[in-house]
């Protein structure tokens, strides 16, 4: 066995039993007298609920139970506010099964658990009465004035605002040569694991023991979570994380309503309950993320220098706040990205919309900063008639001026500072891998 | 997302499909390929009471060429024509499409006359069947009838067919010998629906300008559209660039209004249209077999 | 194909199958509407096949069905009887040279769509043995991948193939 490990290629011990289909994900383990459950989704972005008639659902041959809201007794709570900060001051999670109110298209209201899966649908014939409301379906609906509300008690569906600046923008900008100002759009995006979610959820009540095996980035804190809301003591909960079928950040959020709703069918019926997720209910429950719509301003030499930046953003949220605002913080914190920008304004106000959930999404906010930092570098290069590689050449950090200070914080409080680095040697052995010059068209983002 | 409860049966004559189909009427659906059909139904976005698997009707299983025309039975899979030496030697164009339908698991399952039967305005079968003004063979217990392709597709996943029928064999023209052939769609990526395609035919005259042209859209409209108006300015032309550009223009009209969705506006159909209607036109007009090597031929001959 | 020695002209909401799979031959009785991918992995515990999308799209699912490659979540698996149906646990006991380049150049990292994938290389090699890189993209293009961006999926393929022309492997 070689005892050089760095740059030689290793090969992962988990392969074989995975090319042999020997893999072990959710939906893979079946446990004796496990039932099956499904869920019912709201068909209406925004809507009261006015009743739910769960009779016709409750009479299906093969149906066990039939849960809504208020079935749920003390466990109907909000879900907890991962990551709480000091300018998220409305925030909102969400409830195991709506209640009053619908907040977006594919939003738990009902839960059915049946001898198999096809029986559980087919008892999806629940009666919800809506009276549908006014939607909040763009970040330009929630901001405008007298916007419908997401959440009644949320004034203009404000979740949260945060300035941070760093020099003198503004004197910078009175001075400089040129100005540009632009609108840039980054629309909604999904991770698209290709195993959807899942939880396979058993209570053996001689034990006092909760075992969940859930498709999830996050086994630890839902363990801790899960133990919290059942009254459990931690050693009485076990949640694992089998082979999961990729999660790119979708499965790293808390809780979904199924991650509490399949151990409270379980501990209810004294029978294993397992939910897998279809891809149809992955479209509509599974969160998103990457909505930002920036209004940025930028002033530049004729050198091709950035001099200083003033970006205004609005990020989309969702219904709901479950994993509050490193999203937007990170994409306030990540647009100097590599570059010497000691002139920097950066606003945000997150919005509620009436669509599924934000929470990270493999970037978690830097993309869209990268995004919109990359187009102010090739605008300058169009502008000036200057070399797109080399506008971001002169403005890179240079290794002698580390460590750098962004001069902002971050998510989790601390600065952001970059400890060391050499842009300019990265940028032009990628140059020469690539063979740069022989595409017809070619992006770039640093 | 799985499907509702059904009643099955997979009788193995074609007549205990009829009798079924006529039984049935509205309640029962054909069961063939599965793989337009199976995804309804694990959406519940179709419940009939009663599917008729006709997989296993050895009768349905044919490709024969025919006076006029290459016959497709109702189970012949869309891989099996294309695989085929005879299709390959004696319609090109046939093979040419469906080597642009879906995948290949999509192709080993998928057939021939399903496709048809389903009537997809974005399927390239379909807008195959119209250009050649091919037809189809309509059969219930009480007889049969062929329809012609621009009499068939009547609408978005709409046909002429009745409760009680069913497709039992698809009708390709055979292509002269020295027409020329193309087709074309524009895709996102490989396997998806395409956004517009068009397939077409041109048929030199002895003095080599075009005698018969045959073009048809899909994507354009709820049905395959024949392009009868930019077929009338094509013959008499060479097919040069104003023939071309021309042709492209009179194109852009036939894409409904409403054909305006998540995945295209209406512009931008009618501008891939323009641009598809010169390509293959230029491509079919260049596969076409001249005069003077048809005479060196038979003077070969 | 195989005989089939029942007669379903009557139409039924439950049936006995005999279905081949992996060589072995399983009688169960199971409702018509049950999936071909549901039948494998619950029914027969041959969970390698998974399930992605249940509308034919992403691949996940995919078998061969009497040698050739299909997509089981748009089957039923009353239309498997009498037939053959082979699956990845059916592929080797020992890693086969397909799953070995994968290893190798590795081509997978969740390993969700990977099953799949290789069932498609499967079908793949035995028709084009030498093809070229359009020719593996294109014959992939029915199986989706989240991890890996495809690159090195690709090469796994090619160093398949071509290990395959050297040890004359037929790929069944």
């Amino acid at each position: 066995m070689a005892t050089r490990w760095f740059g030689a290629p290793v090969q992962r011990q988990e392969d074989p039993r995975l090319l042999r289909g020997q893999g072990s994900y959710v939906d893979d383990i079946d446990l004796p007298e496990m039932l099956h459950a499904a869920v019912l989704r709201s068909t209406h972005a925004r809507a009261r609920i006015l009743n739910i008639d769960t009779s016709a659902a409750s009479a299906v041959p093969g149906v066990h139970l039939v849960l809504t809201a208020k079935d749920l007794g003390e466990v109907l709570e909000p879900s907890p506010l991962l990551v709480p900060h000091h300018a998220l001051t409305q925030p909102r999670t969400q409830l195991p099964l709506a209640r009053d109110e619908v907040r977006y298209a594919g939003e738990a209201v009902a839960m059915v658990v049946a001898d198999s899966r096809y029986i559980a649908e087919d008892a999806l014939l629940i009666e919800v009465e809506y009276e549908p409301l006014p939607v909040v379906h763009s970040l330009e609906v929630s901001s405008a004035e007298n916007a419908p509300l997401v959440h009644a008690d949320v004034l203009g569906n404000v979740a949260a605002h945060l300035v941070q600046s760093v020099g003198d923008p503004d004197s910078i900008f009175a001075s400089a040569p040129h100005v540009i100002h632009e609108t840039l759009l980054m629309d909604r995006g999904a991770a698209m694991p290709m195993e959807c979610r899942g939880v396979l959820a058993r209570w053996d009540a001689h034990d006092g023991m909760l075992t969940c095996w859930i498709s999830t980035q996050g086994p630890i804190p839902i363990r801790n979570g899960l133990a919290a809301i059942f009254h459990l003591p931690e050693h009485k909960v076990r949640v694992i994380a089998p082979d999961v079928g990729g999660g790119f950040g979708t499965k790293i959020m808390m809780f979904y309503a199924e991650e509490v709703l399949t151990p409270f069918a379980a501990m209810r019926l004294g029978r294993p309950i397992k939910w897998i997720e279809d891809r149809r209910e992955h479209f509509i429950s599974a969160n998103q993320e990457r909505s930002q719509l920036h209004e940025v301003e930028y002033a530049f030499d004729d050198a091709g220098i950035l001099l200083a930046v003033r970006d205004r953003f609005l990020h989309d949220t969702g219904a709901y706040t479950p994993y509050g605002i490193i999203v937007p913080i990170i994409t306030a914190c990540t647009l100097p990205g590599p570059y010497r920008l000691k002139h920097y304004y950066s606003e945000f106000t997150v919005l509620y919309t009436n669509k599924v959930p934000v929470s990270p999404y493999r970037g978690a906010g830097r993309p869209h900063a990268v995004f919109v930092m990359e187009r102010i570098m090739d605008r300058i290069a169009r502008e000036l008639q200057l070399d797109r590689l080399e506008v971001r050449s002169r403005n890179f950090i240079q290794p002698d001026e580390f460590p750098w200070d962004v001069g902002l914080v971050y998510q989790d409080g601390g600065p952001t500072k970059y400890d060391s680095g050499d842009y300019q040697a990265g940028l032009e052995k990628l140059k020469a891998l690539l063979d740069y010059d022989n595409f017809l068209g070619i992006g770039v983002g640093c | 997302m799985k499907p509702p409860r059904f009643q099955y049966c997979a009788p193995r004559l074609l007549d205990e499909a009829l009798t079924l189909l006529d039984q049935h009427g509205e309640d029962i659906k054909v069961l063939a390929g599965g793989q337009s059909f199976v995804p309804l139904l694990n959406m519940r976005l179709a419940g009939p009471a009663y599917i008729v698997d006709i997989n296993h009707i050895s009768e349905l299983h044919y490709i024969e060429t025919e006076d006029g025309y290459l016959a497709i039975g109702a189970i012949a899979r869309q891989r099996q024509i294309e695989r085929s030496v005879l299709v390959q030697e004696k319609h090109p164009l046939l093979v040419e499409v469906i080597k642009h339908i879906g995948h290949m698991q999509i192709r080993n399952r998928g057939t021939v006359v399903g496709s048809i039967a389903h009537a997809d305005p974005a399927a390239e079968l379909p807008a195959l069947l119209t250009c050649l003004n091919g037809e189809v063979l309509a059969q219930s217990i009480h007889g049969e009838r062929v329809i012609k392709a621009e009499q068939f597709f009547t609408g978005y996943l709409t046909t002429a067919l009745e409760p009680g029928e069913m497709l039992t064999e698809v009708r390709f023209p055979w292509i002269l010998p020295q027409a020329g052939w193309s087709f074309m769609e524009f895709a996102r990526r490989a396997g998806d629906y395409a956004l517009v395609g068009a397939a077409a035919v041109l048929t030199p005259a002895p003095d080599d300008t075009c005698m018969s042209a045959h073009i048809a859209y899909l994507g354009v409209a709820g049905s395959p559209i024949r392009a009868h108006a930019v077929e009338q300015m094509l013959v008499g032309t060479t097919l040069d660039q104003r023939a071309l550009d021309a042709a492209a223009e009179a194109a852009r009209e036939i894409v409904s209004e409403d054909m305006s969705d998540v995945h295209a506006t209406v512009e931008y159909r009618r501008t891939l249209t323009a641009e598809l209607t010169k390509r293959v036109l230029k491509a079919a007009w260049g596969r076409r077999e001249r005069q003077e090597r048809q005479e060196q031929q038979r003077g070969e001959g | 194909m195989l005989e089939r020695d029942d007669d379903f002209s009557q139409c039924v909401e439950e049936c006995e199958i005999a279905v081949i799979v992996n060589g072995h031959r399983y009688e169960r009785t199971v409702p018509v509407r049950l999936l071909l991918s549901d039948f494998l992995r619950h029914d027969l515990q041959l969970t390698g096949t998974h399930v992605g999308c249940e509308h034919g799209v992403c691949g996940c699912c995919t078998v061969l069905f009497n040698g050739e490659a299909v997509r089981s979540c748009l089957m039923f698996a009353v239309q498997a009887d009498s037939m053959a149906v082979t699956t990845i646990e059916g592929t080797n006991s020992d890693l086969h040279p397909i799953q070995q380049a994968f290893q190798e150049k590795h081509g997978l990292q969740c390993g969700f769509c990977t099953p799949g994938i290789i069932m498609s290389v499967h079908a793949m090699l035995h028709e084009h043995p030498d093809p070229t890189e359009q020719e593996i993209r294109h014959e992939l293009s029915g199986n989706i991948c989240r991890c890996t961006g495809y690159q090195n999926i690709v090469e796994a393929v090619k160093l398949a193939a071509e290990r395959l022309r050297e040890q004359h492997m037929e790929v069944e």
